[in-house]
């Protein structure tokens, strides 16, 4: 088979190898910025510089969903293979995101507030946030038909990337201990400036997670279209 | 087939248990905290039910006893003021002004009996004014190591 | 206004440590992940 082994030997893209030793190097570097650039704030003392991790992770754990959002919409459309295999990509970055997110916004949590964990609306929604893309992950790899995996999990991630804007608004909608969202007006100049550098850090990052878990998921599905092209083609195949 | 039951389930109860979440947990019926006027408002139901106070901790109100971890504070609403008393060291950012939400229970003497106080910080994070910082930050790191 | 033990560094130090072992432990993932993907091909194409 020609187009298996073509394909079993495909390289990843350069632009890919690039961006991932980049996104690496500039997380490494924001972090470094940050903590020379950063002095110890009030009250919080060196504990604000927890931001610069949490924050961004939560950014790219709301942007994976809304990737998820998305691609599902444009499976339900075009029924596009390409989208369901992002949808599913960007479902799982997006859950390691939001997983990383729990654990920083808990060590914060015993820091600054006492507690790891408390039952209030930004951190139940959150975790709820979590929960539903766990499930959509399990239920993918326990649907073994493509089509059928592929609508319902649409279905779903359609369904958990709304609890975005609730998780979003969770802290002015509801009574929290979370604190509401922090502007450049109720922070001083430098950790603004920090909390972008380490954002955009964290987006490089995840835009090259995103783009190998794609590249995997594209590569197992080709093969599978054409390992099952190969059998209705009744050419002899081993396996 | 089996498989795709457990599938199927498993979305189900995960469905289930965030509608009941957010629609049940969330939505109103079951508030995070109240404030020292809505629980005096209560009037008797306010006695002896565990719940969630949140207010601002009263400048001057903090007795602090730190051989016996007894922590004893005023809490306000800016309207209503309650007594907390608490056992064990508070988070580190616990002070005067500081927004604190305190878990626990009412009682008959008009003392709130909490077995846990929680800071509720603001969203702003300042550096302290130029000439009060310490001389450079990993400085710090390496000296307290 | 408390004295504590409690070094703020170690929270500071523990969510860096957990950042970096996530980004780490999920890029080894993806790196097996595109790996498999790889030999899957290879195997259905008679390559093994």
């Amino acid at each position: 088979m020609q187009e298996l082994k073509a394909l079993s030997e495909e390289r990843a893209p350069k632009w890919l190898i690039g961006l991932t030793a980049i996104a690496f190097m500039a997380v490494a570097g924001a972090q470094v910025f940050g903590f020379i650039t950063s002095p110890a704030a009030e009250q919080y003392q060196h504990s604000q510089k927890i931001m610069y991790v949490h924050v961004p992770a939560a950014w790219n754990a709301f942007l994976a969903f809304i990737v998820v959002f998305w691609a599902s919409l444009v499976y339900l459309w075009k029924r596009s293979e390409g989208a369901d295999l992002l949808a599913e990509s960007a479902a799982e970055v997006g859950a390691v995101f939001t997983g990383l997110t729990l654990l920083l916004g808990s060590i914060w949590g015993k820091w600054a507030w006492g507690v790891w964990w408390t039952w209030d609306p930004r951190l139940t929604s959150t975790a709820v946030l979590f929960i539903i893309f766990v499930g959509y992950l399990a239920l993918r790899s326990f649907t073994e038909d493509p089509e059928r995996r592929a609508t319902w999990s649409a279905g779903v991630g359609i369904f958990g990337a709304l609890n975005v804007p609730i998780v979003y608004m969770s802290v002015r909608w509801w009574r929290t201990l979370h604190q509401v969202q922090s502007s450049p007006e109720t922070m001083s100049a430098e950790y603004v400036t920090a909390l972008r550098v380490n954002g955009i850090a964290f987006l490089l990052l995840l835009v090259a997670v995103l783009g190998w878990r794609y590249r995997a998921a594209r590569i197992q599905r080709r093969a599978e279209a054409l390992h099952e092209e190969a059998i209705l083609e009744g050419r002899q195949v081993h396996v | 087939m089996n498989k795709r039951f457990i599938g199927v389930f498993g979305t189900v109860l995960v469905l289930t248990g965030f509608g009941y979440l957010i629609w049940g947990g969330l939505g109103g019926s079951l508030v995070y905290f109240v404030t020292p006027t809505e629980l005096l408002a209560r009037g008797e139901a306010a006695y002896e039910t565990p719940v969630r106070l949140a207010g601002n901790v009263v400048p001057g109100s903090v007795n602090w006893n730190a051989r016996e971890l007894d922590l004893r504070f005023h809490l306000s609403d800016g309207e209503t003021d309650i007594e907390v008393w608490s056992k064990g060291a508070p988070p580190a950012m616990f002070q005067d002004t500081m927004g604190v939400v305190v878990e626990g229970r009412y009682n008959r003497a008009g003392i709130f009996e909490s077995s846990s106080v929680m800071v509720r910080h603001s969203n702003e994070y300042k550096a302290p004014p130029e000439g009060h910082r310490p001389a450079d930050t990993y400085e710090a790191l390496i000296r307290e190591e | 206004m408390f004295e504590t033990d409690v070094n703020v560094w170690n929270y500071v130090i523990g969510a860096y440590a957990v950042s970096w072992l996530t980004v780490i432990g999920y890029t080894l993932r993806l790196w097996v992940l595109n790996r498999r993907a790889s030999r899957f091909a290879a195997e259905l194409g008679g390559d093994v």
